[in-house]
């Protein structure tokens, strides 16, 4: 009978709390938008299904959660929390991305740049709700409006948020559409919204050989921070736009891709346990993101409108918003609004110039705020390492001492004071 | 607790957060100018190269895309008869009205 009832008290009837059954319906309603509303399914269903995942209570004792050692979903979530899946994701995003558009209108490129005002506006604003320096900058990030990036830099500055800022990432991703038409409406005349562009001009193959590797070194050279992220973007690229890797391109951005989103989404939705996501940090984070997205539209926009006062062909501000390197939802939210003043204004490939500039920009964003806020890694002095003494030569009996560097490293989080 | 009890602007100016947002922003800025120089140069520096080592059609390098696979009388056929078919339409309109 004693058997029975250890085996009812370690149900998850008995252990589910309040929160776990919120964490369940969260990820039944991502699972009901990705399906329903066909909203950012590739990344809602595998989140919202390893949030389900996730919040079943555990049996003390099994390693069953992705924060027990030894645990099936800690090996998985070991690419989440080690930074390993966002640049294999850069890998399949570069061999997809086309960058023509871009270097066939290189001021555009600025555009993607001044977005990225999204990512150091909200990291103050992460300081003035009184998080951590290293905190403030992961969650500044979101304002690079790159998935990817932002698991990968809130997985080196501040792994116990990284659920909160991964949901509020893919979360305002998927609510483009709704977010910038009206700050893009607000910031523009309507006279602006009917500017046309010329055509973008024809780009050789020579060129886009060139430009992954010239750019990577540009971009890396000035933020070495960010060679992980770039260097895979640049990678697949190279993969693509040289011809004679078609194969590696292929699989970078059909199956390598697909099989890391898979991993990746649910492993972040596993992550997001109750006693983890819901608290009040995690209310800031999703306040700070929509603010992140907002200031990002509206520094694209109105520095497309600073840029033409100098300008003799205009750009239509509107491609200032694609700035935000939701590739290609924002640059698609572009057109539509375009088309809303003028059904002939074609602005898409105009809008993806930015679009694939500010995946740069928010990389190197990444770059910038990994090199300055990581703490510190000690160096080992060789003469404070422990001595062992252990056999290391097999034809002699007598053991020899070996001497082993024992990490120093630490890594408290520095308060801003 | 409200709003602005819980946001505190002295952690903003107290320490190094405006130095790191300012450097940040100027270091991104700036690669994405020498991005952007690059390729405008980039075109005039191919010209250049191209007189040392001509820019030669490669078996790898996707078939022009501008070229049609149709016969330019097919092409013209079709627009002919689309044309017609247009100007057919409304000449019929104009006669019920």
């Amino acid at each position: 009978m004693s058997i029975l009832f250890d085996f009812l008290n370690s149900t998850g009837f008995v252990s589910m709390t309040t929160g776990n059954v919120i964490m369940i319906l969260v990820g039944i309603v991502f699972i009901f938008l990705a399906i329903k509303k066909d909203y950012e399914p590739l990344l809602l269903v595998p989140i919202g299904m390893g949030a389900i995942v996730g919040n079943i209570p555990t049996v003390p004792g099994m390693a069953l959660s992705v924060y027990d050692d030894g645990s099936v979903l800690q090996y998985l979530y070991f690419g989440v929390s080690h930074g390993l899946y966002p640049p294999l994701i850069f890998l399949g995003i570069g061999a997809m991305t086309d960058f023509s558009t871009m270097l066939s209108n290189p001021k555009l490129v600025l555009l993607g740049a001044a977005a990225q005002v999204g990512v150091f506006l909200t990291f103050l604003g992460a300081l003035a709700l009184d998080f951590t320096i290293q905190e403030a900058g992961a969650i500044g990030i979101i304002g690079g409006a790159d998935g990817p990036t932002s698991i990968f830099l809130s997985s080196k500055l501040a792994p116990h948020l990284l659920g909160s800022i991964a949901i509020a990432a893919y979360s305002y991703m998927a609510l483009v559409p709704v977010i910038q038409p009206p700050i893009m409406k607000l910031l523009t005349s309507r006279d602006e919204r009917l500017i046309r562009m010329k055509p973008p001009r024809k780009v050789s193959s020579r060129e886009k050989m060139i430009f992954p590797v010239a750019a990577f070194l540009i971009c890396t050279m000035i933020a070495p921070g960010a060679i992980v992220l770039l260097g895979m973007l640049f990678f697949g690229n190279l993969l693509k736009e040289s011809l004679v890797t078609e194969r590696l391109a292929n699989t970078a951005r059909t199956a390598m891709i697909d099989i890391v989103t898979v991993l990746l989404g649910f492993c972040v939705g596993a992550s997001t346990q109750a006693e983890t996501f819901i608290t009040k940090q995690s209310l800031q984070i999703f306040g700070l993101g929509a603010l992140a997205f907002a200031v990002a539209t509206a520094g694209g926009v109105l520095f497309a409108k600073f840029m033409n006062l100098f300008l003799t062909e205009k750009i239509n501000p509107l491609v200032g918003a694609a700035g935000v390197s939701a590739v290609p939802d924002s640059a698609r939210v572009v057109q539509m609004v375009g088309q809303q003043e003028d059904p002939h204004n074609f602005l898409l490939m105009h809008a993806m110039a930015p679009n694939v500039a500010g995946v740069i920009g928010s990389a190197v964003a990444a770059g910038v705020l990994w090199a300055v806020l990581a703490p510190p890694v000690e160096a080992i002095d060789p003469s404070d390492a422990a001595p062992v003494t252990t056999l290391i030569d097999s034809t002699s009996t007598e053991p020899q001492d070996m001497r082993i560097a024992e990490p120093a490293y630490k890594a408290p989080l520095v308060r801003l004071n | 607790m409200t709003l602005a009890s819980a946001v505190d602007f002295s952690q903003v100016f107290a320490g190094k957060g405006m130095a790191i947002a300012a450097t940040g922003m100027i270091i991104v800025f700036v690669a994405l100018l020498l991005i952007t120089m690059f390729i405008s140069a980039l075109p005039h520096l191919l010209e250049m190269i191209s007189r040392i080592l001509p820019e030669v059609a490669d078996h790898h390098a996707p078939k022009d895309a501008s070229r049609s696979l149709l016969p330019d009388e097919a092409i013209l056929a079709a627009i002919g008869f689309v044309l017609h078919t247009e100007m057919q339409r409304e000449v019929g309109t104009e006669e019920t009205a």
